[in-house]
C-alpha cells in the first residue's frame, strides 16, 4: 500500500484553524482518502492526502475557515518534475536500468563445487566444451543436459548438476569413492611404526597387535603383525589398521644480527581496482617489492557481476634487522612457517610449546615443539622393516 | 421512530446469523498487539491527540488512549491508529453520539 501511495504521489499537509477534525471528517466523508493523520505542535494538525485529493480539499478548508500548508511532497510523480529540467540524467537513468536487465540475461560466473580428485580446470574445460562460457545466454543453458555431459566426461564423477542461480551458473560435482585397494590374498604383510611415538590407539582389522596403548614405539617396530598362527600351524595375512601414536616434533628457526629484511621503507599509495569479466580497472602501484592490504572488497563475488577492491600498497625495502623484539618475531615466524611445511597432513595437534632463547651473539632461536596425533603405521614385509623411520619429519 | 428501525435492524441480522457490525451501525474494535487499532463503522473523529483519539460511534464516544497516537488511515467508515495504545473505552457522560459534521 505504502509503495502504492508512492506510485501515485502523496503531499504532506499542515491544517491550521479552529475545527480541524470537522474538516478531516468531511473530507473523509467526501471520499478524500487521508493517513497518518497527527497532532503538530501548536495545535495544528499533520496528515497525508493523495496528490489528485490535494485541490479537492480547498472548499472544505474555505468553508471551516482554516488554512492548510503544504509542508512535503512525496512521491514518483513529484521525482519526474524534479527531473523533467534534467532529461540527460533522466536517460542515463534509463539505459543504466535497460543496460542491467540485459546483461542479467547472460551467465557471468561459473562456479564448480565439489571437485576434489577431479581436477576443476577438467570441469571447466568440459563446460567450456559443451558450448557454455561466460557471456551464453541464461536461456541457451540446458542445466540438466550440461549435468549429463559433465558426468560423462569423467569416470570419476558419480553424478553432475548445474544450477542457475541469477547471473551465476553453478556446477555441483559428486565424485565417485574410489575403488577399495585391493590386496592379493597370498601377499602377507605387517605394519610397523614410521616414527617414533607414544602408542594412543591401536585398531587392527586384520592381524594380530603387537603393541597397546601408552606403549613407546621406535622407527621400524613393528606394530600389527600379519602372522597369525600358531608356531604349530603359522598362518599369515594381510595385515590391515589404524595405529593412532602421539608423536612429538621439533622445529627450530632463527634469526641473526644484521639480517637483512623487507620492511616497509614508509612509501605508500592507495589503490581502487574493479575487476570485471573481460576488463580491470584501475591498478595496483608497481613497486621493485611490495606489500598490499586489502581495506575493502565485494563480499559477495558470485552475486555481483564485478570485485571491487581497495587497499593500500606499501614499497618494501631491504632493511638491517637490530632490535630483539624483531628479532624474536622474525625467528617466531620462520620456526611457525617450518612446523607448518613439516607436520603432516591428517595429523591432529594436541600441544605446543613455543621456547625463545636469545644467543651469546644476540641471535635469536626459536624452538617449537608440538605434539600430533596420527596414524603412524606403514605396511612392510612380514619379515620386518629393512629401513626405519622413511615418512618421519621430526624428532 | 429511529430507535425502533435500530432495534428492527439488529433482530433482521440476527435472523440471518450475521454479525451485528455488518449492518454498519455497531462499531467494531480490533485490537493488535499494543501498537495497532483497528476501528470500523465509526461516525468522525471528534478529538485527534497526541495522546488521546475519541471518535463518534453509533455506540457513544469511543476513546483511544495511549501515547504518539496516529491515525494512519482515515475513510468514511473506517479508521486506524497506531501507537502506543493503553486503552479503549467508551465515554460514560455521553450516551448519545453527538453530532460530528
Amino acid at each position: 500500500m505504502s509503495l502504492w501511495k508512492y506510485l501515485c504521489g502523496y503531499v504532506r499537509i499542515s491544517i491550521k484553524g479552529a475545527a480541524l477534525e470537522r474538516l478531516i471528517n468531511r473530507a473523509a466523508a467526501a471520499g478524500i482518502r487521508m493517513w497518518d493523520v497527527e497532532r503538530a505542535a501548536g495545535g495544528a494538525l499533520e496528515a497525508s492526502v493523495a496528490a489528485g485529493d490535494f485541490r479537492r480539499l480547498r472548499p472544505f478548508v474555505r468553508r471551516m475557515d482554516c488554512s492548510v500548508t503544504v509542508i512535503g511532497k512525496r512521491g514518483l510523480p513529484f521525482v519526474f518534475i524534479r527531473y523533467r529540467e534534467r532529461p540527460v540524467l533522466l536517460w542515463g537513468w534509463a539505459v543504466v536500468l535497460l543496460g542491467v536487465i540485459a546483461a542479467s540475461r547472460f551467465v557471468w560466473f561459473i562456479r564448480v563445487d565439489g571437485c576434489s580428485a577431479v581436477p576443476e580446470s577438467e570441469i571447466r574445460m568440459a563446460i567450456a566444451a559443451s558450448g557454455v562460457s561466460v557471456g551464453t545466454l541464461r536461456s541457451d543453458i540446458g542445466a540438466a543436459e550440461l549435468g549429463r555431459y559433465i558426468s560423462g566426461c569423467d569416470s570419476r564423477i558419480a553424478w553432475a548438476g548445474a544450477a542457475l542461480t541469477g547471473v551465476v551458473l553453478t556446477v555441483t560435482v559428486v565424485e565417485s569413492d574410489l575403488p577399495p585397494q585391493i590386496v592379493a590374498v597370498d601377499s602377507s604383510r605387517s605394519i610397523f611404526a614410521a616414527k617414533p611415538g607414544v602408542i594412543v590407539r591401536v585398531t587392527a582389522l586384520t592381524g594380530s597387535p603387537v603393541v597397546y596403548e601408552g606403549a613407546a614405539v621406535l622407527p621400524g617396530e613393528l606394530l600389527i603383525s600379519g602372522s597369525v598362527g600358531s608356531e604349530e600351524r603359522p598362518m599369515t595375512v594381510a595385515a590391515s589398521g589404524e595405529v593412532l601414536a602421539r608423536v612429538a616434533y621439533t622445529f627450530v628457526g632463527a634469526a641473526s644480527v644484521g639480517e637483512e629484511i623487507p620492511v616497509r621503507s614508509g612509501a605508500a599509495e592507495p589503490f581502487v581496482t574493479v575487476e570485471l569479466p573481460f576488463l580491470t580497472l584501475g591498478r595496483v602501484p608497481g613497486y621493485d617489492m611490495s606489500e598490499t592490504e586489502v581495506l575493502c572488497e565485494t563480499a559477495n563475488r558470485s552475486a555481483l557481476p564485478f570485485v571491487y577492491t581497495r587497499g593500500m600498497c606499501y614499497e618494501l625495502v631491504d632493511a638491517a634487522v637490530a632490535d630483539g623484539e624483531q628479532l624474536a618475531a622474525l625467528a617466531l615466524q620462520r620456526a611457525h612457517d617450518a612446523m607448518l611445511g613439516g607436520l603432516p597432513a591428517g595429523a591432529e595437534l594436541v600441544s605446543k610449546t613455543t621456547r625463545t632463547t636469545v644467543l651469546a651473539d644476540g641471535s635469536v632461536e626459536v624452538i617449537i615443539t608440538v605434539e600430533t596425533e596420527e596414524d603412524i603405521g606403514v605396511y612392510g614385509p612380514i619379515t620386518g622393516l629393512e629401513t626405519d623411520g622413511t615418512e618421519h619429519t621430526g624428532r | 421512530m429511529k430507535k425502533r428501525r435500530k432495534k428492527n435492524d439488529s433482530a433482521f441480522l440476527r435472523a440471518l446469523d450475521l454479525p451485528e457490525e455488518s449492518g454498519g451501525r455497531v462499531p467494531r474494535v480490533t485490537l493488535v498487539g499494543v501498537g495497532f487499532a483497528m476501528i470500523e463503522n465509526h461516525r468522525g473523529v471528534y478529538q485527534c491527540g497526541l495522546d488521546c483519539v475519541r471518535l463518534v460511534t453509533e455506540a457513544g464516544l469511543l476513546t483511544v488512549k495511549g501515547g504518539e497516537l496516529c491515525i494512519n488511515e482515515l475513510s468514511a467508515d473506517r479508521l486506524c491508529i497506531s501507537g502506543n495504545i493503553t486503552g479503549i473505552e467508551y465515554d460514560d457522560k455521553v450516551k448519545r453520539a453527538p453530532k460530528w459534521q
